[in-house]
C-alpha cells in the first residue's frame, strides 16, 4: 500500500511551498476585501456597468456567474457517473470533482452577491420565495442550485465517511473535526453509504441537465426584449458549455495535482486522455452551436437579432468573439490531434489546453452576456462595457477564494478517496 | 375600476422636454436618471429629412415583462393599471431593466445624494460645473434633494413607491405621479406641457379627454411585437419607421432600427 501512504502524506505534511502559496493567498483576499470594500460604500458605480441605455446593465460579475456554475457541472457529475457506473480508473478524479462544483458553486452565489445593488436585502429572496417561485426565473436558478448544492454536500459527506475512519486514527489534531463528521457512525455502515451515494449519484445527474440545460439558459432565453438571448437554443447551448468548462477544469487540476505530486500511479494518464478525448468531441459540438446561432441571426434580414450577431462577429464585440474562437481552437486541435496519434498525448499539454478552454469559456460567457446590449431596439445611445480593474479584482477575488478553500480542504481531507487505490 | 393611460400627440410636441424637467422637480430623480425622456431623431433621406420627438414615461404595461421577472416581488402591478417599484424590497438585480425593452428603468449605481450634484460625471463634470462638488456654491450646504412627504406608503397595499427618496443600489422608474394621481391630480409632465400634447385619463371612462381621443384618432403603440401591452397610446404621426437616426447624442449616432417600432391602428370610433 505504497500509494496509500503516498496519499495520505499529501494531507500530513505541510510544505514551506505550500505555506508560501497560502500565505500569498491570504494577502491577495485581503485586498480583495477592501477592493469589494470599495464597490459596497461607493456603489455600483465603481463597475463598468451602466444603465441599459448608454451601456450593460450587466457585466462581467454575471458572466462569471455563468462560467461558474458551468464549472460546478461536471465536477459532481463526474463523480456521480463514477460511482453509478463504477468506473474505477475515473474513480480518483471523483473527489476531486465534487469539490470543485461545492466550491465553484459557492464562488457562483458569490458573483451574484457581488452584482446585486443591496446585498444587505439578499434575504428577501428567501422570504418572498413562494411570491415569485411561479414566475422570476432568477428565483428557478436559486431553488436548483441550493437543491445541488445540497445534495453535492451531502454526496461528498457520504463519500468521504470511508476515509474519515482512516484519519481518525491517525491525526489527532483534527479529531475534533473527523468525529463531528462522522457523526451517527456504525460498524459495518459503509455498505449502505454506498447505497445511498448511488441514489444521490442519480439525482445530482437528474439536476445537471435541469441547471445547466434549464434554469441558467432560462435566465436569458425567455427574455424577448433581448436579441440574441431569446429563443429555445439557449438550454442546450448552456448545457454543452456547462460540461465543456467541467471537464476542462478536471484535467487541468488533475493533471497539475499528477504532475505537482508525482501520482502518475494513482490518477491514471489513461483517464486524463479519456476525459481529452470527451472535451474534443464537446468543443465539436459547440462550435457547431455557434453556428447555428450565428446563421440563424444572419439570415433573417433586418433583424434586432442580426445587429446582435454584427456586433459581435465584426462590430464592437469582434475581438472578443475571436478571441474565444482561438482559444477554443488551438485546444481543440490538440485534443483531435491526440484521438489519432495517441504518441502525441502528453499530460503537460492536456493540462495547457484545458486551461485555454477554462479562458476560452469564460470570454465566451462575456460575449453572450454583453452582446444583447449593444441593441437599445429604441433611439437610444447605448454604449460600449468596459470593465473598470477593481470589477476584474474582485472576480478574480473568487478563483483566489476557491483555490485558497481547495488546498484547505487537500490538508484536511485526502483529496484522492482511498477506496480508489485498491486494486 | 379605473384604468389610467397616456395619450400623447406627437403632432403637437414640439421637444421642449419641459415634462422631463417637470419630472425631475417634481420627483427629485438624480442626475443621469430620468423617468420622463424625450426621444429626438431625424429620420428619411435628403431632401425629404424629418426631426421628430417623442416623449417616453413608463409605458405600464399590461403585461409588464419586469414584473414576471422580479424574484423578491419589488415590480407589481395595481389595479388601476401603474406597474410601481417598491424601494423597500428591491434587491438591485437589475433583472427587470433587463427584460423591459422601453429601458425606462433606473438604477441607483451610487449615492443619489451625491448623484444630484454632478460629481457622478467626475473629472468632465469639472470641466462643465467647476469643481464639480455643489458645496463650493451653496457655502458648504448640501441642498435638500429628498421629497419626505412622498416617503409615506401608498394604494390599497401600503408601499413605498412615490418618488421620494432615492436610494443607493436600489432600480427607480416612472410611477406616473402615484402621489399625484391618488390625490386626485395630474401627473407632473401632463400638468406642465405648454402644448397639451400630453393627455392623462381614466379609459374606463367613455367620457375622459383620453377615451375621446383614442375613439376619433388614429393611435399606435410602442413595439407592440414584445405584446407588452403598454398603455401609452400615440397620436398625431406614424410610428418611427426605417432608418432613424438619434440626434440627443448625435457623436454616437447610428442607425437603431430598420423596421417600424409600432403598427397604426385605426381609431375604434
Amino acid at each position: 500500500m505504497v500509494d496509500r501512504e503516498k496519499i495520505l502524506e499529501s494531507v500530513y505534511s505541510i510544505s514551506s511551498r505550500f505555506w508560501a502559496l497560502m500565505a500569498a493567498l491570504v494577502i491577495a483576499i485581503i485586498i480583495w476585501i477592501y477592493a469589494w470594500g470599495i464597490q459596497l460604500t461607493n456603489g455600483l458605480v465603481v463597475t463598468g456597468l451602466r444603465d441599459i441605455w448608454i451601456g450593460s446593465p450587466w457585466g462581467l460579475y454575471i458572466s462569471s456567474f455563468i462560467w461558474w456554475v458551468g464549472i460546478a457541472h461536471g465536477g459532481i457529475a463526474i463523480a456521480a457517473v463514477v460511482y453509478l457506473l463504477n468506473l474505477h480508473e475515473y474513480k480518483s478524479l471523483a473527489r476531486i470533482g465534487e469539490v470543485v462544483t461545492i466550491l465553484s458553486l459557492s464562488m457562483a452565489g458569490l458573483s451574484v452577491v457581488f452584482d446585486i445593488g443591496r446585498p444587505d436585502r439578499v434575504a428577501n429572496l428567501v422570504i418572498f420565495w413562494l411570491n415569485r417561485v411561479g414566475q422570476s426565473p432568477f428565483i428557478w436558478d436559486l431553488t436548483v442550485i441550493v437543491t445541488y448544492f445540497s445534495f453535492s454536500v451531502v454526496f461528498l459527506w457520504l463519500t468521504l465517511r470511508r476515509d474519515l475512519r482512516v484519519l481518525i486514527d491517525t491525526r489527532p489534531r483534527f479529531k475534533w473535526l473527523y468525529k463531528i463528521l462522522l457523526f451517527g457512525y456504525t460498524e459495518g455502515e459503509e455498505e449502505k453509504v454506498d447505497r445511498m451515494a448511488k441514489w444521490l449519484a442519480l439525482g445530482i445527474l437528474s439536476l445537471l441537465v435541469l441547471l445547466s440545460g434549464g434554469v441558467i439558459p432560462w435566465i436569458f432565453g425567455l427574455i424577448s426584449a433581448r436579441a440574441g438571448w431569446y429563443g429555445g437554443l439557449q438550454g442546450p447551448y448552456f448545457l454543452t458549455a456547462a460540461v465543456l468548462s467541467a471537464i476542462a477544469i478536471m484535467i487541468f487540476i488533475g493533471g497539475l495535482l499528477m504532475k505537482i505530486y508525482g501520482w502518475e500511479e494513482v490518477i491514471k494518464p489513461s483517464a486524463i486522455r479519456g476525459l481529452s478525448n470527451f472535451l474534443a468531441v464537446l468543443i465539436i459540438f459547440y462550435f457547431w452551436f455557434v453556428l447555428h446561432e450565428q446563421l440563424t441571426m444572419n439570415y433573417a434580414p433586418l433583424s434586432p437579432e442580426m445587429e446582435v450577431s454584427q456586433a459581435v462577429l465584426l462590430g464592437e464585440l469582434s475581438p472578443l468573439f475571436w478571441t474565444f474562437v482561438i482559444l477554443l481552437l488551438i485546444p481543440f486541435i490538440y485534443f483531435a490531434f491526440q484521438i489519432f496519434y495517441p504518441k502525441a498525448f502528453n499530460v503537460n499539454m492536456a493540462i495547457l489546453s484545458s486551461a485555454l478552454v477554462l479562458v476560452a469559456m469564460w470570454v465566451k460567457r462575456l460575449v453572450i452576456v454583453i452582446s444583447t446590449f449593444t441593441y437599445t431596439g429604441l433611439p437610444y445611445p447605448g454604449g460600449l462595457y468596459i470593465p473598470t480593474l477593481i470589477e476584474i479584482y474582485i472576480e478574480i477575488g473568487t478563483i483566489f477564494l476557491f483555490i485558497a478553500g481547495f488546498l484547505v480542504f487537500m490538508k484536511l481531507f485526502p483529496i484522492i478517496p482511498l477506496e480508489a487505490l485498491e486494486k | 375600476m379605473v384604468k389610467y393611460a397616456y395619450v400623447i400627440d406627437l403632432n403637437r410636441c414640439m421637444g421642449c422636454r419641459t415634462c422631463v424637467l417637470a419630472c425631475k422637480i417634481e420627483n427629485g430623480t438624480p442626475a443621469g436618471i430620468f423617468w420622463m425622456w424625450v426621444f429626438k431623431w431625424e429620420e428619411g433621406e435628403y431632401p425629404n429629412v424629418k426631426v421628430r420627438y417623442m416623449p417616453r414615461p413608463c409605458m405600464h404595461c399590461d403585461n409588464p415583462p419586469c414584473v414576471k421577472v422580479c424574484p423578491v416581488g419589488s415590480r407589481y402591478k395595481r389595479e388601476d393599471g401603474l406597474v410601481l417599484t417598491d424601494f423597500d424590497i428591491c434587491i438591485g438585480c437589475r433583472y427587470c431593466m433587463v427584460a423591459c425593452p422601453y429601458g425606462v428603468n433606473y438604477f441607483n449605481w451610487k449615492d443619489p445624494k451625491k448623484n444630484n450634484y454632478y460629481d457622478w460625471l467626475g473629472d468632465e463634470g469639472k470641466d462643465i460645473y467647476g469643481s464639480g462638488d455643489v458645496k463650493d456654491y451653496t457655502g458648504g450646504v448640501i441642498p435638500p434633494y429628498r421629497k419626505p412627504e412622498f416617503d409615506e406608503k401608498w394604494g390599497k397595499e401600503r408601499r413605498k413607491v412615490a418618488g421620494g427618496g432615492h436610494y443607493t443600489g436600489v432600480i427607480e422608474k416612472c410611477t406616473w405621479c402615484v402621489h399625484r394621481i391618488e390625490k386626485g391630480l395630474k401627473p407632473a409632465c401632463v400638468e406642465s406641457c405648454p402644448v397639451e400634447a400630453l393627455h392623462f385619463g381614466d379609459l374606463e371612462d367613455p367620457n375622459s379627454e383620453v377615451s375621446k381621443l383614442l375613439a376619433t384618432r388614429p393611435w399606435f403603440r410602442l413595439l407592440e411585437e414584445y405584446n407588452t401591452e403598454p398603455r401609452v397610446f400615440y397620436i398625431g404621426q406614424p410610428p418611427p419607421s426605417e432608418k432613424i437616426r438619434d440626434l440627443i447624442f448625435s457623436t454616437q449616432a447610428k442607425p437603431v432600427l430598420d423596421k417600424p417600432m409600432g403598427e397604426v391602428v385605426e381609431s375604434h370610433g
